[in-house]
């Protein structure tokens, strides 16, 4: 697995495991420094870490493409 | 009048509109839509901008991009005309330009790659008109950036669970994705899967606030704004659109339940107040004008006033920027594009005009619906300062009325006695559809400034690779426009208007986006008129059907204009003269060069 990937999916981990602590450490009101720094930190980081652990074009995508167009869609 | 005469005028002639207008005579007869035709999504699939999209999905994204705050803001301050007024601007807007101009701009873009309405004006309109076109939009979206930054920021604050919505949604949407294209899972039982999760998610959100100050929302929303732009589409954009369209649809047939619910209930509103409207009302700039001067006419000045809801620029930059990259099927334009628009008009009139129009006057309403002033003084409304909407603000108007009269319609089922609460919870949604709204133009926004900003240096290609290539990278492309818009939204400054006051930097040139927004409208409308004419060679009356309603924007729009540069700007403090008059007199000068190319071009195509 490249190292990409394995970086992906460990973001991917933290950012849930500190999103569900923000909201569920605070009781539900996510205010002062460290709930809100979590939540926010989660949120940005639920964005990156699945793009990076599985960030490659979608097989269904590329095999439409392929069938279209005839030619091979090289994978990014 | 009643409610229900409402609804079934408004969608009688939306389906009349969708059928003969748009499928008969715009998909048949005037662009021949034809399925085999490839579309740049898969002559040009790049994995990231260009990726074609299920047309429903398509539908979602470009519905959700395209509904900002607009068709919200903009009818509800249009009331100050009566409801009637803004519901007849609505429906012609929307059936014969909004709508027109939109699906025009999806297809002129698919037959020309994928590039955007700026880019295609150089076949109709030259080399010069492309790039002053496509700095003039550069700057709008900058603009638009700045103001759904501060709007989505305020919202925030005022409404923490709509942040938690917001928040929480994103890894929903992300998780959506990965199930229909990483897990295989069908698309109908991801999406139920998700939806739950969704009804959840919203139902705990109720109680879950998020609470930041407006100053890291807007850095929060900045960061969102340039990662979200610059990831691939089938990524987040797709699925995100896809279930927020579920909930913005929500919304809408909530909206719709309300007629059939309580179709008899008188409407309290006036149908027509009066064609000029008390003040100086015309896009966000009130009071200005010497006191006696009531200058707020509803022809010219209405597009200024509704934008979105009837017609807007921005729409055109949505459809040749994101949605024509995601085409997958040249049929497929009619119900994203022209159906896309009629749906937006049915936000604006049966969502917001609507409800105003029952609950307009309060202390009338609640004798109307059978309820005590005491129940409409319990949920919060003070009936003694506030007697009827009028007397409140745009977004307030709309959250009230929608909230009422869902409470009531919904208080049939629940019980009177859950009156005050079932308005609290409906307001509540109705303030999570608005920053759902938002926050999807935002990143779209984001998008197509980088789209402008990379067809905008496409000269520099040919003088040096390398220099193109840096300039042109898709992380750079959008972090150049968000951070412009973040240093516009951030700062507050003393507002010379009312002394005392402070307001974010971009409030001092964001009045005049009401009329560079609508210009905008007027010449991609006019190009892709040029576009049919020319290019398609389509003659005789059914050109005229695209060339005049063009033509009567185009005139409308630049009287409006003139109407701001005349009666406004000169009663203007320096400050705001200095930026938004100058902003006013910059759009008319580029007016005035626009349509004489325009009219030399449409000289030289008549002699072809």
């Amino acid at each position: 697995m490249q190292f990409k990937k394995i970086a992906g999916m460990i973001i991917t981990a933290i950012s849930v495991a500190i999103l569900l602590y923000a909201f569920i450490a605070t009781g539900g009101v996510v205010s002062g420094i460290y709930a809100t720094s979590a939540a926010i930190a989660g949120f940005i980081l639920v964005l990156l870490g699945p793009w990076l652990w599985l960030g490659d074009v979608p097989v269904a995508i590329r095999k439409f493409i392929e069938a279209k167009t005839g030619a091979k869609v090289e994978s990014k | 009048m009643y409610p229900i005469v409402v609804l079934f005028v408004v969608l009688l002639i939306y389906a009349l509109a969708y059928i003969f207008y748009g499928a008969k005579l715009l998909e048949k007869r005037v662009v021949k839509a034809d399925a085999s035709r490839p579309t740049p999504a898969i002559s040009k699939f790049d994995g990231v901008d260009y990726v074609p999209a299920n047309k429903y999905v398509l539908y979602g994204h470009h519905f959700a991009s395209i509904a900002g705050a607009g068709p919200i803001t903009g009818p509800a301050l249009a009331l100050n005309w009566g409801w009637g007024l803004p519901l007849i601007w609505v429906l012609f807007g929307n059936v014969f330009i909004g709508a027109v101009h939109d699906y025009l701009a999806i297809m002129s873009s698919v037959r020309h790659g994928g590039v955007s309405v700026m880019t295609i004006s150089e076949s109709t309109m030259g080399r010069k008109a492309r790039y002053v076109f496509l700095a003039y939009s550069w700057f709008a979206l900058v603009l638009v950036l700045a103001a759904f930054l501060s709007v989505c920021s305020s919202t925030f604050v005022s409404t923490p669970s709509a942040a938690t919505v917001a928040v929480f949604f994103m890894p929903l949407a992300l998780l959506f994705g990965i199930m229909v294209y990483r897990t295989g899972i069908n698309v109908k039982v991801a999406t139920l899967i998700a939806l739950a999760l969704e009804v959840v998610m919203l139902i705990m959100s109720y109680n879950t606030k998020l609470i930041l100050p407006y100053e890291s929302w807007v850095v929060v929303l900045t960061i969102y704004g340039f990662l979200a732009a610059s990831l691939p589409v089938w990524y987040l954009l797709q699925p995100r659109d896809y279930l927020n369209a579920y909930l913005l649809w929500g919304f809408v047939v909530l909206a719709l339940l309300v007629p059939l619910a309580i179709p008899l209930i008188g409407l309290t509103g006036p149908l027509i107040i009066s064609f000029v409207a008390k003040g100086t009302t015309i896009g966000a700039i009130s009071g200005t004008a010497p006191a006696n001067w009531d200058i707020a006419w509803f022809w010219p000045t209405v597009p200024l006033t509704i934008a979105c809801g009837a017609l807007s620029g921005f729409h055109s930059l949505v459809g040749s920027g994101t949605t024509s990259k995601q085409l997958a099927n040249e049929l497929d334009a009619l119900l994203v594009g022209y159906g896309g628009m009629l749906t937006e008009g049915a936000v604006s009139s049966l969502a917001v005009i609507l409800p105003a129009a029952i609950v307009w006057d309060f202390s009338a309403f609640a004798a109307n619906a059978g309820l005590t002033t005491d129940m409409i003084v319990k949920a919060g409304i003070n009936i003694t300062a506030t007697p009827n909407i009028l007397k409140l603000g745009g977004i307030p108007r709309f959250t009230t009325s929608y909230g009422l009269v869902q409470a009531l319609m919904w208080s049939k089922i629940a019980g009177l006695e859950n009156f005050t609460v079932l308005y609290k919870g409906f307001s509540t949604f109705a303030a999570w559809a608005l920053s759902a709204f938002v926050l999807t133009t935002l990143d779209t926004a984001n998008r197509l400034a980088r789209f402008a900003w990379v067809e905008m240096f496409d000269w520099v290609k040919s003088r040096s690779i390398s220099l193109h290539k840096v300039i042109t990278n898709r992380w750079f492309a959008s972090l150049v426009p968000i951070l412009l818009g973040a240093v516009m939204a951030f700062p507050q400054i003393p507002d010379p208007l009312n002394p005392g006051k402070n307001i974010y930097a971009y409030q001092v040139v964001w009045p005049a986006f009401a009329g560079t927004n609508q210009l905008l409208a007027a010449i991609a409308l006019l190009t892709e008129a040029l576009w049919v004419y020319a290019v398609l060679k389509v003659r005789g009356w059914i050109s005229y059907l695209i060339m005049i309603p063009a033509t009567f924007l185009w005139l409308t729009v630049t009287a409006a204009l003139f109407v701001w540069l005349i009666y406004i700007v000169p009663y203007l403090p320096v400050l705001y003269i200095a930026t938004t008059g100058l902003i006013v007199g910059i759009s008319l000068a580029l007016d005035i060069i626009l349509i004489s190319l325009f009219v030399s071009s449409l000289r030289h195509a008549s002699k072809i």
